[in-house]
C-alpha cells in the first residue's frame, strides 16, 4: 500500500471504524469519534476554500453551545417528552382512562402551547443571531487572511477560523438582542417545568402516587436530619478531644 | 482572499491515524488515574469527604495546609498526576495538606444551601484539620468558588485561619469583561434546575465550553501531533478530558444562591452578603491573603480577582498573577514554579 492509500478519507474512515469497534476500550471511545469529528470538519472548511465556495459562513455554526442545546438536553428532553408523547398518545387513544387523563391536561395545554410558542420564537431569534455570527466571522476571517503577505498556510486558515469565530462570538454574545434571546429562552423552558410540575402533581393523584410536596417533605427532613447529626458528631468528637487534651494536661 | 496554498498531505490525517495506532495499545493497558497521590481519608458526612496527604520524607511545617476547590468539577485537578499536582509540590515543600472533595449531591442534596456548605461542612472540615494538628489556626487554600467559600469563611471564622490563599477567586462578579456573569445576570436561575432539584454537571459544562465554543469543541482536537510524539502528553490530555467530563450536578439550592447572590447581585464585593442571617464582610478577614489570578482567565478575569485588593487592609493583603488561563495557572509545568515558590514563601 502506498502511503497516500494509507491516510485516504475512506482508508482512515475504516481504520477508525475497525479500531474502535473491536480494539479500543469503551472509554476512549467517545474521544476517539469527537477527534474525527473535528479532523473531518477542518478536512471540509479546507477543500470548500479550496474549491473556492463563496458562502463559508455555515463553518462558525456554534458547536456544542449552550444557546445551541438549552439547559440541558436531559432536563428538555423531560419536559418535551411529557408535553409531546403524552399529549400525542392521547389524541390516538379512545379509552375513557386516557380521556380522563387528557381532561386533566386540558387545563395547561393552552399554557402549553403558549410556552412551546415561546420557546420556538427565542430559538427562532438565536438561530438567526447565529446566521449573522457566521456571516461576520466569515467578513473577519477573509480580513485575516488579507493580512498576511504570504500565502496563507492550512495552519495560517486554521488560526484565522479560530480567531474570527471566538472575537465574532464574543462580540455577537454580549449583544443586548442575544442576551435578550437567551432569557426569553430560558423563561420559556421555565415556564413549561412549572407547567410539567402542575402536571405531574395531577398525575400523581389520579394514579394514587406520593406528591411532589409529600417528597419535598421528605427531602426536607432528611436534609434536617443529615445537618443536625453532622452538628451532633461535631459537638461529640469536640468534647472527646478537649477532654482528651485535658487529661493529658493532668497526667 | 489571497489563493490557499494546499499542502501536499494531509498532515491531520497523517496524525490521526497515528493516533489510532496508539489507542490500540490501550485495550491492554490500565486506563489513565488520576488523583494518585497517597491520602487517607480523615472525615466523612454525606456525600463530602476530608482527605489527608502522606507526609514526604521532608521536614514537615507546623501548619496544615487546607485546600478548597470548587463545587463544579471535581478537586483531583490539584493532584492530576506526578508532574502537575499542587498537592505534591506543597508536600515535597514539607506543607501538611488536607484536601476536601465534596463528592457528587443527588436529588437528596438539592435543600444544601450555601450556609450548609460554608458554616457547616466546611467548618466541620476546619475543626478537624485543627484537631488532628493539635492547632488553634490552619492555612486556607481556596480556588475559584472554593476560593469564594474561603474568603466568606475567613470572614465569619476569624479564629481559625491564620493564612489565606485565594487561586482564580471571583470577588467582583460584575467587571465588564465577564460574559459567565453577562450571560447569567439576566437567566432565572431556577430554570436550570433539573427534575432531581439540581442543576445537572452536563448543564454547567456547556455554559463553560459555551465561553470559548470554537477553540474548547474543535481547535483543542484538531492540534494532536504532540500527542503522538510524547506519551507525557497523551496521558495528561486523556487526564485533562477525563477531568472535563466528570461534572458533578451542583445542589439546587446551593446553586441558585450562588447565582443570586454573587453573579446577579453581587452581594459580597458589594458588602451586603448574609448567610444565615449572619452579615458576611470582607473587611472582617484580618489574616494575611495571598490573591493569585490568571492573565489569560476567560472564566474568573483578572479584575474580578483583583477587586479583592479593595476590601483587605494593604499590610495584609498581597496579589500576584499567574501566566496562563484558570486551570493552567496551577497545572500548567510553566507555571508550577512560580506558583509553588509563591505558595511556599508565603506560608513560610
Amino acid at each position: 500500500m502506498t502511503d497516500d492509500a494509507k491516510t485516504s478519507p475512506e482508508t482512515i474512515f475504516e481504520q477508525f471504524r475497525s479500531i474502535v469497534e473491536n480494539t479500543i476500550p469503551e472509554q476512549y471511545k467517545p474521544l476517539l469519534a469527537h477527534f474525527n469529528e473535528q479532523g473531518l470538519f477542518y478536512q471540509q472548511f479546507i477543500q470548500s476554500l479550496n474549491s473556492k465556495e463563496t458562502d463559508l459562513s455555515s463553518f462558525w455554526a456554534l458547536p456544542n453551545s449552550w444557546a445551541e442545546k438549552g439547559p440541558t438536553t436531559e432536563q428538555t428532553k423531560d419536559w418535551f417528552k411529557c408535553f409531546y408523547t403524552l399529549n400525542a398518545a392521547s389524541a390516538n387513544n379512545e379509552a375513557p382512562a386516557m380521556d380522563t387523563l387528557w381532561s386533566l391536561f386540558n387545563p395547561s395545554t393552552q399554557q402549553a402551547h403558549d410556552s412551546l410558542k415561546d420557546l420556538h420564537g427565542a430559538f427562532v431569534d438565536i438561530n438567526q443571531l447565529h446566521t449573522e455570527l457566521g456571516q461576520l466571522a466569515l467578513l473577519r476571517f477573509e480580513q485575516l487572511q488579507q493580512q498576511i503577505d504570504a500565502e496563507p498556510t492550512e495552519e495560517h486558515v486554521c488560526k484565522h477560523w479560530l480567531q474570527a469565530g471566538e472575537e465574532t462570538f464574543k462580540k455577537v454574545s454580549q449583544t443586548e438582542p442575544y442576551i435578550d434571546a437567551q432569557r426569553r429562552l430560558f423563561e420559556a423552558l421555565n415556564q413549561l417545568k412549572t407547567q410539567q410540575q402542575v402536571f405531574g402533581t395531577q398525575l400523581s393523584q389520579q394514579l394514587g402516587l406520593p406528591s411532589q410536596q409529600a417528597i419535598d417533605d421528605l427531602k426536607t427532613a432528611l436534609h434536617q436530619l443529615r445537618i443536625e447529626f453532622s452538628n451532633y458528631k461535631e459537638h461529640t468528637e469536640a468534647t472527646i478531644h478537649r477532654l482528651d487534651q485535658r487529661l493529658k494536661k493532668r497526667h | 482572499m489571497p489563493a490557499f496554498k494546499p499542502t501536499k498531505k494531509n498532515q491531520w490525517q497523517d496524525d490521526f491515524a497515528l493516533l489510532l495506532e496508539r489507542f490500540k495499545t490501550f485495550d491492554e493497558q490500565p486506563s489513565i488515574s488520576v488523583g494518585d497521590t497517597p491520602k487517607t481519608l480523615i472525615h466523612q458526612e454525606n456525600k463530602l469527604r476530608l482527605f489527608r496527604f502522606s507526609a514526604r520524607q521532608v521536614k514537615q511545617k507546623k501548619t496544615p495546609v487546607l485546600i478548597v476547590y470548587a463545587l463544579v468539577n471535581r478537586p483531583y485537578i490539584t493532584d492530576l498526576d506526578d508532574d502537575r499536582s499542587l498537592v505534591l509540590r506543597l508536600l515535597e515543600k514539607g506543607h501538611p495538606v488536607y484536601l476536601i472533595d465534596w463528592g457528587y449531591p443527588d436529588s437528596s442534596d438539592s435543600l444544601t444551601d450555601l450556609n450548609d456548605y460554608i458554616n457547616g461542612q466546611l467548618y466541620r472540615c476546619v475543626q478537624h484539620v485543627k484537631r488532628l494538628n493539635q492547632i488553634k489556626k490552619i492555612d486556607l487554600l481556596g480556588i475559584c468558588q472554593g476560593g469564594v467559600f474561603s474568603l466568606c469563611y475567613s470572614a465569619l471564622h476569624r479564629g481559625d485561619i491564620r493564612k489565606l490563599v485565594t487561586l482564580v477567586t471571583p470577588v467582583d462578579f460584575h467587571t465588564k469583561d465577564n460574559p459567565l456573569s453577562l450571560w447569567t445576570r439576566h437567566i432565572e436561575p431556577t430554570a436550570l434546575i433539573n427534575t432531581a432539584g439540581n442543576i445537572s454537571g452536563d448543564t454547567i459544562s456547556l455554559l463553560f465550553e459555551t465561553l470559548k465554543p470554537y477553540q474548547l469543541n474543535r481547535d483543542n482536537y484538531r492540534q494532536i501531533e504532540h500527542l503522538n510524539k510524547n506519551n507525557r502528553a497523551l496521558e495528561h490530555f486523556l487526564r485533562m478530558e477525563k477531568w472535563l467530563n466528570d461534572n458533578p450536578d451542583l445542589a439546587g439550592q446551593a446553586a441558585v444562591e450562588f447565582m443570586q447572590n454573587f453573579y446577579q447581585q453581587n452581594k459580597l464585593h458589594k458588602g451586603q452578603l448574609s448567610l444565615a442571617g449572619q452579615a458576611v464582610s470582607l473587611a472582617n478577614i484580618l489574616c494575611p491573603v495571598l490573591n493569585l489570578y490568571a492573565k489569560l482567565d476567560h472564566i474568573v478575569p483578572p479584575s474580578s480577582s483583583q477587586a479583592l485588593k479593595q476590601h483587605i487592609k494593604p499590610e495584609l493583603y498581597q496579589e500576584h498573577a499567574l501566566e496562563g488561563g484558570h486551570i493552567g495557572a496551577f497545572t500548567s509545568l510553566k507555571t508550577q514554579k512560580k506558583l509553588i515558590n509563591l505558595l511556599h514563601n508565603w506560608l513560610s
